[in-house]
């Protein structure tokens, strides 16, 4: 009974911390680097949940052994993704002279995921109600410039809170910031091509 | 007596508030970007309280432009990015 009491707990600070990213990152962001890191045990799950329900949809087959291995091999990737980018923010928060710890860094990038994982489950559900490719009538446009509008309004959501694990999770100052970007995006760019290249992700899922 | 204690344990709470926030403060000092900060205190206000009032509209005008611009249809790219999950 404790144990479904933490976990309940757990997960409303997660739906919380969730909703705070969308409404006020900032001073949501400001408490999350300080948090208790098990809330990323609900993220990963929510993201392994994901790679099961997509698997069918990319391997065209039911067969639960062949969708096992790949929903294993993806989340796998995934996991070794977010470690190497929290090591790698670490690093750069080393060379800029940063303060930051491993958990607070676990948590800001943790928390960064969300808005890759809407999209992904988005972008899945519409591939099984309206599926590819769009037409050029007035629906199809509609629903293209709906559905980029959604895709860009995200991706700045991630980029906000790149800029706001940067900030809280490394204490960095704006200078820091950009230099740091200079170095990170560019790897982040190479680990994109060759996530594709070898076939695991056509959008990385970073 | 009851009124003083509340009275002291307000004046605690108050103190504990105000110890907090300057710790917060004191911890990550207020960002600054040069002869630009005025511009930065008026513009990040907007990213801190629901930014998707500012998000949103910024993402639909930039495609409407983008799609109006360039040679790639809304379509084709939607259709590209649908497959890419």
């Amino acid at each position: 009974m404790t144990l479904f009491k933490s976990f309940f707990a757990l997960f409303i600070q997660f739906l919380k911390n969730v909703w705070g990213s969308i409404q006020s990152p900032y001073a949501t962001y400001r408490k999350i680097v300080a948090e208790d890191p098990y809330q990323l045990i609900i993220i990963f799950t929510l993201i392994a949940g994901y790679f099961f329900l997509a698997s069918p949809l990319k391997l065209h087959t039911l067969h639960p052994f062949l969708l096992t291995v790949n929903a294993s091999r993806l989340f796998t990737t995934v996991l070794c993704l977010y470690l190497g980018i929290c090591f790698l923010l670490l690093g750069l928060s080393k060379l800029f002279n940063g303060v930051a710890s491993l958990r607070s860094v676990l948590m800001a990038w943790g928390y960064s995921l969300i808005p890759t994982l809407v999209w992904f489950l988005v972008t899945l559900v519409m591939y099984v109600l309206i599926p590819p490719p769009r037409t050029e009538t007035i629906l199809g446009r509609g629903f293209s410039l709906l559905y980029l509008t959604f895709s860009l309004s995200l991706f700045f959501w991630k980029g906000l809170l790149y800029y706001l694990t940067l900030r809280f999770a490394l204490k960095f100052d704006l200078t820091k910031i950009i230099l740091a970007s200079l170095l990170f995006f560019p790897l982040l760019g190479a680990t994109s091509y060759f996530l594709y290249i070898f076939g695991i992700f056509k959008v990385p899922f970073i | 007596m009851g009124e003083l204690v509340t009275k002291h344990m307000d004046n605690k709470t108050l103190y504990q508030n105000f110890y907090s926030r300057w710790q917060e403060v004191m911890e990550l000092p207020p960002q600054t970007v040069g002869p630009l900060t005025p511009v930065y205190k008026r513009v990040v206000p907007f990213l801190k309280h629901a930014p998707w009032r500012i998000l949103i509209p910024i993402a639909l005008i930039l495609v409407c432009v983008v799609a109006l611009v360039h040679n790639l249809t809304a379509p084709q790219v939607a259709s590209l990015l649908q497959r890419g999950f």
